[in-house]
């Protein structure tokens, strides 16, 4: 009972400063008071995951929370229900979401310390949608819920991307996002449909009698992968996240690392027992996932911009969740989502404190910022560590427990991928921190000086996390059923070689005193082939080739059907419409005994209908 | 004889009258209290009608009102209890949001306005479980004079041109003030024509059926071209109150002449009333003829459906507009009763069809309440923001028409949203309530086998949308400014006005959004 | 079905015959005046020489005393037959006659109250 009432107050009180804040513009407009209300209701939201998530992991066994209020009715049964639906696979989910919020929530105080107020109101309302949205798409009990909070965590990522609406590109961005994920967002949809009519319901357990076929299964499975590929940036559709940089940068910490892009692998997660029945789905998941973690971390090596270089790393993490999920290993991408979590939303807020000191966010305009940032470059080191998978961290436990199920699938090819993908990680990563720390100074880090307290605090937490989580890798296992003890393995010990080497070649390649001229440094041939090939752009150029050729063209003949023949039909029904009712208009004459002629001109008309069917 | 000869028997389960027997006491009281009070501004009598209406609707929660009652001729079961709720909840809100516009009409006679409006509702509230022809009758015409009374509300007397306004009171142009005479009027030459056919469709019902009885008649009644007839005339004259098409001549005018408040009651609960009325009769002692009056249904409402529809759109005047569009609104009530009356036994035992009819004519009822009354509040606040001391009295003639929304995004958000959201759950958009009464009404057709009628159902009322969407462009698409080029005013809604349109919006947007507690409580009531 | 409704229409084409019968009779058998006559167009009064108009306007006053007068003309016709059979009828009879007669006064102190029978 208290734990249904923890629930309730995990998912409403973000709630609650939505609406107020929505509704209430005095209080809105006012940043201080957006921002305590934001934060507040986050706190509780916290507090209550916390509490939840501890009465399940860690051995203790509560059971399941599970409210649920009949939604839509449907004849006899409920088509849909809402609640609030906490089990072990929910709780660690709540405490990250909530966690990462509040972190980002109180170091955006700093950061946008200097936004007009009113600007800053509408963005803690922003993130209390978010908030709300992102655990009741955590609590679902059902698919249809999480469809619909899926599509609510969209509309705050548009809106918060596009936070800088003065713009133009914070606006394309936002429009970019939204278009690509809507577009994917489809295959969810479509799936439901499918699902519901399979099954009749949207439940992720199927009833046991009624078991999917397989061809079915693969149905589902495929269309909510489509949708994963959009939300968790897969290749080919992970274009949107680098644009999606616009937004503020714990923005991109919160929405684009730890949490939203995290959604897809989440969806998958939960609809766990039906992607189990489609061994297709699953081996497609592998391959896509691998080539999606090798190819954006080959293009991460290239960017220049921190955030870009953090944005393709997230997609090449995402890409190694889902290929861990492709395995049958729920435990190992949903591990990897967690530790992810917390040091990459870790990098994002470093970043930002470097950008904030710098006022840009070029690699070049910054160097040899140790020196006047001691505490954020300590915490971009750790943060680094952690995602090359330095020993012990928890990008370590995480990442070597994805390479063991590659190895135990059979996966050959994408364990390759990804050993090599874990290299580059290392190499990039280090480069963005001998870039951005050492070296001699440039003209803008001349002028920089440590980010307050009110940054540098949830920073230290997401550290502590980022450096202790890899031990909770035991907790996720037995949450999984599984009981899982760590092992020094080959192919952990390979990985390890090949992050070091990563690292060391890192350290090497821009070491202060190789170092100069840095943006020029890759330009030899057959490096500028591969920084253009890998920055994306072809996808983006056969975006815009499609779009301009096949998707303008089917428009422009789509647009001249609606206007010649749709519009036609409906001018010409809307005329006869407009006659039709100038022709009854002339009986409403306005004359009382007209209308008594009408009463009994239609009580003959029923006396008549009611003599002949006698 | 026996139940004459003792008396008290019939007095045996009259507790289940209690909620009836409040509003007597409450309409007498507060004609006492107004005759007894000095002469002067009588708001105080609103007040109280509000607080006993308040009270009513909470005995319907609070107290067992089921049971059978007046040896028989009354009975209290789910629905009569739902359709009481509907006819309270209406009262509450007519008079809520009548507070100012009754108070601005006639100050020193709202006491009659209150008092006319709570015996209304007690007729209404009498016919929901009546068993018996007269109580029928009588609690039916209880509930239509002072309907008659109400509609003409501050449209007799003299203009007072030569002794100046009335203190306390914004005048109205002269065409204005005679306008609501016309209304009753209308109303009530019309009703009373109404009226006399059904009586005398019932009459006949008696003569074959030898008793006033409904339980009697079931099994009396046995067919013949008189009992066709007196179907014919039934349907005929409680179409009227519903103000189905042919019966709907005087619902525009009467509307559009009606003081706005009163309307938004006017259009809501004594439809809700006719179709308690006709449930009664044509589920109770006619069902036996089905046959015959389901035909005459569909009847009316193919009618309905195409005059409510095609009318509405080329409506200036929204009160107009929403009059021709409630015509409609009854063609989707006539289908759900028609699905109630057209399941039989067999169909349910040979085709599992669930006989959901009932149960829909409820929650349809309900929607079309809440979402109704709403948009005519929104009418009425938008119209009494005309009445700026400084505007010369003949300009404001034209204060219901869809121009006077122009902009009214930019000129009161809060209420251009509102009443978009009412509109919007009177076009049956997702997810306002009004899109589940209607969805539930078509499946529950089709279910029943009338496929061509949904078809045609949805078809009109997606024309409907048009002149429903023309209020919502005008109000967020149209620059605010008037006809002459004026920019119009800002509106300001305070009160009891703005109290009713608040719950309203909530009931639409909350019910809308989590109608399945509410389905179900209209399943319960309709005994499934 | 049309057995059963033979009677019906049988009634209905002698109503409409004797009516149609009646009317063309009168057109035959009247006394058609040469001249037009200016009493042809008077206002209808039995016997009497007619005195003005019938469109005149009556004081409204005449109608709500009217409405009174109805009020306890209706009581006069439940109270008479109650009293007749008061006897069978027992107690429960007179608790209900003074409670309609309350309900009566109301309406009655209301139309006092209003000045219903005053004259001005």
């Amino acid at each position: 009972m208290t734990h249904d009432l923890l629930a309730l107050l995990a998912l409403l009180s973000p709630l609650v400063a939505a609406v107020v804040l929505f509704i209430i513009a005095p209080l809105r407009v006012r940043g201080a008071v957006s921002a305590a209300l934001t934060i507040g209701a986050t706190s509780v939201s916290l507090v209550a995951s916390v509490l939840l998530a501890a009465a399940r992991m860690f051995g203790a066994t509560a059971p399941n929370v599970d409210l649920q209020l009949a939604w839509l009715p449907g004849g006899a049964q409920t088509l849909a229900t809402v609640g609030v639906y906490v089990d072990p696979v929910a709780a660690p989910m709540m405490v990250v979401v909530a966690l990462v919020a509040l972190c980002v929530q109180v170091y955006s105080v700093g950061y946008l310390g200097h936004e007009p107020s009113r600007d800053r109101g509408r963005y803690f309302a922003y993130h209390a949608l978010f908030a709300f949205s992102m655990l009741g798409l955590v609590m679902a009990p059902n698919l249809l819920q999480l469809f619909v909070c899926w599509e609510l965590v969209g509309l705050a990522s548009y809106l918060l991307i596009g936070y800088y609406w003065t713009k133009p590109s914070a606006g394309q961005a936002a429009l970019k996002a939204f278009w690509v994920t809507k577009f994917a967002d489809m295959g969810l949809m479509l799936g439901l449909m499918v699902l519901y009519v399979k099954t009749g319901g949207f439940d992720w357990n199927v009833p046991v009698g009624q078991a999917l076929m397989t061809a079915d299964a693969e149905t589902i499975a495929g269309l909510f992968f489509l949708a994963v590929v959009g939300k968790s940036a897969q290749f080919p559709m992970h274009i949107w996240l680098p644009d999606a940089m616009e937004g503020p940068t714990p923005v991109s910490a919160l929405l684009h690392a730890a949490t939203m892009v995290a959604a897809g692998v989440y969806l998958i997660v939960r609809a766990y027992p039906i992607f189990m029945l489609a061994p297709t789905v699953l081996t497609v998941m592998v391959y896509l996932g691998a080539f999606t973690a090798l190819f954006a971390a080959v293009v991460a090596v290239f960017q220049d911009d921190i955030k870009k270089v953090l944005a393709f790393s997230t997609c090449s993490q995402l890409g190694y969740m889902v290929a861990a999920l492709g395995t049958g290993s729920m435990v190992s991408g949903y591990f990897h989502l967690t530790t992810h979590a917390f040091f990459k939303a870790l990098l994002f807020l470093t970043a930002g404190s470097l950008i904030h000191a710098v006022h840009s966010n070029s690699l070049h305009d910054m160097g040899g910022l140790w020196a006047k940032m001691k505490p954020t470059g300590i915490l971009l080191i750790i943060g680094s560590l952690a995602l090359a998978g330095f020993p012990m961290t928890a990008g370590f436990f995480s990442k070597d427990l994805i390479l063991e199920e590659l190895l135990h699938a059979g996966h050959y090819l994408p364990l390759g991928a990804a050993i090599l993908a874990a290299g580059l990680t290392a190499f990039y990563m280090t480069r963005v921190v001998m870039l951005s720390l050492f070296g001699a100074p440039s003209e803008a880090a001349e002028h920089a000086h440590e980010s307050p307290a009110v940054m540098l605090a949830p920073m230290v937490l997401l550290a502590v996390l980022a450096l202790a989580g890899g031990l909770l890798h035991g907790d996720f296992a037995r949450m999984a059923g599984v009981e899982a003890a760590f092992h020094v393995t080959p192919v952990g010990v390979v990985a390890t070689l090949v992050g070091f080497s990563g690292i060391g070649l890192g350290l090497w390649r821009f070491s202060p005193g190789r170092r100069t001229a840095i943006g020029t440094q890759w330009v030899s041939a057959p490096m500028r082939l591969l920084t253009w090939l890998t920055a994306s752009k072809p996808v983006d150029v056969f975006f815009a080739g499609f779009y301009r050729q096949a998707m303008l063209r089917a428009a422009a003949g789509i647009a001249w059907f609606d206007r010649y023949i749709i519009d036609a039909l409906i001018n010409l029904s809307g005329w006869a419409v407009l006659r039709g009712a100038e022709r009854f208009r002339e009986l409403q004459t306005g004359q009382p005994t007209d209308y008594v002629y009408a009463v009994v001109g239609g009580l003959i008309v029923l006396t008549a209908m009611g003599v002949f069917t006698a | 004889m026996s139940a004459v000869a003792n008396g008290f028997a019939a007095l045996d389960g009259i507790e289940i009258l209690a909620v009836d027997g409040l509003l007597a006491v409450s309409a007498l009281g507060l004609l006492l209290v107004d005759v007894a009070m000095p002469a002067g501004n009588k708001r105080v009598i609103g007040y109280g009608a509000l607080l006993l209406l308040g009270l009513a609707f909470a005995a319907t929660f609070t107290l067992d009102l089921t049971g059978t009652a007046l040896s028989g001729a009354y009975v209290g079961d789910g629905f009569a209890i739902w359709c009481k709720r509907i006819f309270i909840g209406a009262g509450f809100f007519g008079v809520l949001g009548g507070l100012d516009s009754t108070a601005r009409i006639g100050p020193r006679r709202q006491g009659e306005y209150y008092q006319l409006l709570l015996m209304s509702v007690l007729g209404m509230t009498l016919l929901a479980g009546a068993r018996d022809l007269i109580l029928l009758m009588v609690s039916f015409e209880l509930m239509s004079l002072p309907l008659y009374a109400m509609a003409a509300w501050g449209g007799i007397g003299n203009y007072p041109e030569q002794k100046g306004p009335i203190p306390g009171m914004t005048m109205p142009s002269k065409r204005r003030w005679h306008r609501p005479a016309e209304a009753g009027l209308k109303l009530y030459l019309v009703g009373a024509v109404s009226t006399v056919v059904a009586l005398y469709g019932i009459s006949l019902v008696f003569g074959l059926g030898g008793s006033t009885r409904f339980a009697v008649l079931a099994t009396t009644l046995t067919g013949g071209p008189l009992l066709t007839l007196a179907v014919a005339m039934i349907v005929a004259g409680f179409a009227f109150k519903i103000g189905a098409a042919p019966f709907h001549m005087w619902v525009p005018d009467t509307y559009e002449g009606a003081s706005t408040p009163f309307v938004a009651f006017l259009s809501v609960a004594p439809k809700a009333a006719g179709f308690a009325a006709l449930v009664q009769l044509l589920l109770g002692p006619l069902a036996g003829m089905a046959a015959t009056w389901t035909t005459l249904v569909v009847v009316l409402i193919v009618v309905s459906l195409l005059v409510g529809n095609l009318m509405a759109v080329p409506q200036q005047n929204i009160k107009r507009m929403l009059g021709f569009s409630g015509v409609a609104q009854m063609g989707f009530g006539l289908m759900a009763l028609l699905a109630a009356g057209s399941v039989t036994a067999h169909d349910v035992a040979s085709r599992g069809v669930r006989p959901e009819g009932l149960a829909t004519l409820l929650f349809f009822l309900a929607a079309y309440m809440v979402a109704n009354m709403g948009a005519f509040f929104t009418v009425e606040a938008v119209a009494a923001a005309g009445y700026t001391p400084g505007k010369p009295a003949d300009e404001r003639d034209d204060d219901d028409t869809l121009p006077t929304f122009a902009g009214l995004h930019s000129r009161s958000p809060a209420l251009a949203l509102a009443g978009l959201l009412f509109v919007l759950s009177l076009g049956g958009i997702p997810f306002a309530v009004g899109f589940w009464a209607k969805v539930w009404v078509l499946l529950s057709l089709w279910a029943a086998g009338f496929g061509w009628l949904v078809v045609m159902a949805a078809a009109l009322s997606a024309a409907g949308l048009f002149y429903y969407l023309q209020v919502a462009r005008s109000m967020y698409m149209k620059a605010p400014v008037g006809a002459d080029g004026t920019t119009l005013p800002a509106v300001k809604v305070g009160g009891g006005l703005l109290l009713a349109i608040v719950l309203l919006a909530l009931l639409t947007m909350g019910v809308g959004l989590f109608p399945g507690p509410v389905m179900e409580a209209a399943r319960i009531a309709a005994g499934l | 079905m049309t057995q059963q409704w033979l009677p019906a229409f049988a009634y209905l084409a002698i109503a409409a015959s004797a009516s149609a019968i009646m009317i063309i009779a009168g057109l035959i058998l009247r006394v058609k005046a040469k001249v037009d006559e200016p009493s042809k167009y008077d206002t209808y009064e039995c016997g009497e020489e007619p005195d003005g108009n019938t469109w005149i306007r009556f004081h409204p006053r005449y109608y709500v005393v009217a409405l009174v007068f109805v009020l306890f003309d209706a009581e006069a016709a439940f109270v008479l037959p109650w009293a007749l059979n008061l006897r069978e009828l027992g107690q429960f009879a007179i608790l209900e006659m003074f409670l309609f007669l309350a309900v009566l006064m109301v309406g009655w102190l209301y139309a006092v109250r209003k000045g219903a029978i005053q004259w001005q």
